[in-house]
């Protein structure tokens, strides 16, 4: 997909400096416009296709950003930033995988043992990284989501995930954190991320999940 | 067929004889991880009973023949009785010939009369002792007309009449199972069925999280647990069943839990997550301030049952470690375990509810890795299996006190079955993968 990209954005410019390159305009004539033949249309700057080209990527990239795929996202900026260096995207690009990196970090979910809510050493190191997130952009809220796998009863597993909610949201305040930022909010064992019947899926179905209900805060 | 023959009865019989000597495996199988249980139905003798066509003029034929089948299903289902095939060559005259029943091995005989005077209908209904050859009650119940939404309750509650004439104990035809019903989209609302199967209506219309119903005491309203679908807001709401209206019981803050009314109908028990974890809290159903009524700081604590004096309550803890099963003399006293815990061992044991009638408290506990229905007294003893077969959760007592109604995947399908606890005997209620927390009413008074 990533090479695609590249070849297509590389392609627009290409077109567009051949049919540009037809014609012979000064260099400070207006870019051409749709109703201008291309005949007598003005030159192209290269610096402007790549800009077309680089925003057309940074475009992608926070489209795949909104959709929560920030694998391909981090890797359109990237691209930018390699390929079209000095373009106004490229230069965003750096503070975008940034911000794409604090979201995950503070998405990144936590696991727990079965009938257990207590915090895991891996749990534990999950959320020291949230809490610097935290700290660097104070406007952001967090919604701790706490689920259970299918194994125990309906009804209990919404107190069990209610606890594992908690114990996330009471680490992070005792780390200082503001209550006031936090919302906890249990499924029981309604919502499987797994519909598996086997450990691998219990094991992740026992999580907590963390939602920034809003996300334009980083 | 309308009744099942003594041979299918026998076969039966047959059948629980061998569930239970399988189960003398399950229990010395338990018994090594130090929980010992095994299953145990208390099959007496089951007199037989014949069940005579209502007597009507030709023109209201239809309606006896309705009545007939509601009798049989429910006498049946009743399981006080065994069904006597009645032979068609049977002609049944003006007066009872007691020796040609007892001939036939009956023991009780129920004959009814249709008579319909001025638009009104009404059934007249005798139970005769055919060992003694006497009549043992006679009662005249007026019924509304057979199109009417009331027709089949009322001839439910005849039915109750006869199985208390002829044992001095309630039935429960006459009674509904309220139960969450999962949509494809994930959210859930409240549905109820009559006893038998017939009639089932969806009663909610949050599309949303709802969840563990819980019939009022005089089956009017519903309890219900609310959870929106992002998970932001919770409630406990009160439906009126007939009107549909609905009003929330207890809202604000977090997550609200596992409503259920006292046995008269004036207070209402729920589970609210605070800050500092789940516990239960009571409210006047008036209204009212709520209080927290269990005190688990080491867990959690949900979906209480309240016993029939309305002090006592058991409810679901995890104060061990592992959800349990305890019983609290009311608000502030110290709870009492009546489950089976062992340390280390898979001890799990939720959703209890208390007999309407008695002592026993019935919950599911894992067994083998497999949720059970066990039964247990009050104070911790005559623990014993209620199932075997498959995953079996979240148990309501009936009205009658010896059937259960609960969710099990027996027989590879998700469903609600009933159980009847004296002679082990099963049947299918819904056959829905989607259907889960039934609640079974009280005894259903007028219909609406």
């Amino acid at each position: 997909m990533r090479q695609t990209v590249r070849w297509t954005a590389l392609a627009g410019v290409l077109l567009f400096g051949m049919v540009a390159c037809g014609s012979n305009p000064p260099p400070d004539v207006e870019p051409a416009t749709d109703e201008a033949p291309p005949a007598e249309s003005p030159g192209p700057d290269p610096a402007e296709l790549a800009e077309a080209a680089a925003r057309s990527i940074c475009e992608q990239a926070a489209t795949a950003a909104r959709q929560g795929d920030y694998e391909r996202a981090r890797r359109l900026y990237n691209e930018a930033i390699s390929e079209y260096s000095g373009t106004d995207c490229a230069r965003g690009a750096g503070a975008q995988i940034a911000r794409i990196d604090a979201i995950e970090t503070i998405q990144e979910r936590i696991l727990f043992a079965f009938d257990r809510a207590e915090l895991s050493n891996e749990a534990v190191a999950i959320l020291d990284r949230k809490v610097e997130v935290l700290r660097s952009h104070p406007n952001v809220q967090l919604t701790i989501e706490g689920n259970c796998d299918e194994r125990g009863s309906i009804e209990y597993n919404f107190a069990l995930g209610m606890r594992r909610a908690m114990a996330a949201k009471n680490y992070l305040v005792g780390l200082g954190i503001a209550e006031d930022r936090l919302r906890t909010v249990s499924f029981g064992k309604e919502r499987p991320l797994d519909p598996g019947h086997n450990e691998a899926a219990w094991a992740l179905n026992r999580r907590d999940d963390f939602i920034i209900p809003n996300p334009n805060a980083l | 067929m309308r009744h099942r023959r003594p041979s299918a009865r026998r076969a039966g019989i047959a059948c629980f004889v061998l569930l239970v000597s399988v189960l003398g495996g399950v229990s010395r199988a338990t018994a090594q991880e130090g929980v010992r249980l095994g299953i145990t139905y208390r099959p007496g003798f089951v007199p037989a009973l014949a069940l005579t066509d209502v007597q009507t003029d030709a023109a209201f034929a239809v309606v006896a023949a309705a009545i007939d089948s509601i009798f049989a299903r429910d006498l049946d289902y009743s399981d006080r009785f065994e069904m006597l095939p009645v032979p068609d060559s049977l002609v049944v005259g003006s007066g009872i010939n007691y020796g040609l029943w007892n001939q036939l091995g009956a023991v009780w005989l129920v004959e009814g009369t249709l008579m319909v005077n001025g638009g009104q209908a009404v059934l007249r209904v005798g139970l005769h002792d055919v060992v003694y050859g006497s009549l043992k009650n006679v009662q005249a119940f007026a019924l509304p007309p057979v199109a009417s939404p009331g027709f089949r309750m009322a001839v439910h509650r005849i039915s109750d009449a006869v199985v208390e004439w002829a044992t001095g104990e309630p039935g429960m035809a006459a009674s509904r199972i309220a139960f969450s019903r999962r949509a494809p989209d994930g959210t859930s609302d409240v549905y109820v069925i009559d006893s038998d199967a017939i009639g089932i209506r969806r009663v909610t219309f949050r599309n949303a999280l709802v969840f563990s119903p819980a019939f009022s005491p005089e089956g009017t309203h519903v309890l219900y647990q609310y959870l929106s679908n992002s998970g932001d807001e919770s409630a406990i709401y009160e439906t009126e069943l007939a009107g549909g209206g609905s009003r929330a019981v207890a809202s604000g803050g977090q997550l609200y839990l596992t409503p259920t009314y006292s046995p008269d109908g004036t207070r209402i028990m729920y589970a609210h997550s605070t800050g500092r974890g789940t516990e239960i809290f009571e409210v006047e159903r008036a209204g009212g301030r709520p209080r927290a009524v269990t005190s688990t700081p080491a867990g959690d604590a949900v979906g209480p049952t309240i016993a029939r004096d309305g002090r006592r309550f058991a409810f679901t803890a995890s104060a061990v470690g592992a959800p349990q099963i305890y019983v609290q003399g009311g608000a502030g006293a110290r709870p009492q375990l009546i489950s089976r815990f062992v340390r280390g061992a898979d001890s799990y044991a939720t959703s209890p509810d208390w007999n309407p009638r008695d002592e026993q408290i019935v919950y599911q506990a894992r067994v083998q890795g497999r949720f059970q229905i066990v039964a247990v007294n009050a104070n911790g003893t005559e623990m014993h299996l209620l199932t075997a077969e498959g995953r079996n959760e979240d148990p309501s007592w009936a009205p009658d006190g010896r059937h259960v109604v609960f969710a099990s995947d027996r027989g590879g399908y998700r469903g609600l079955w009933v159980l009847d606890t004296v002679t082990g005997r099963v049947r299918n209620l819904v056959r829905n993968h989607d259907d889960r927390l039934p609640d079974w009413s009280g005894p259903l008074a007028d219909d609406e």
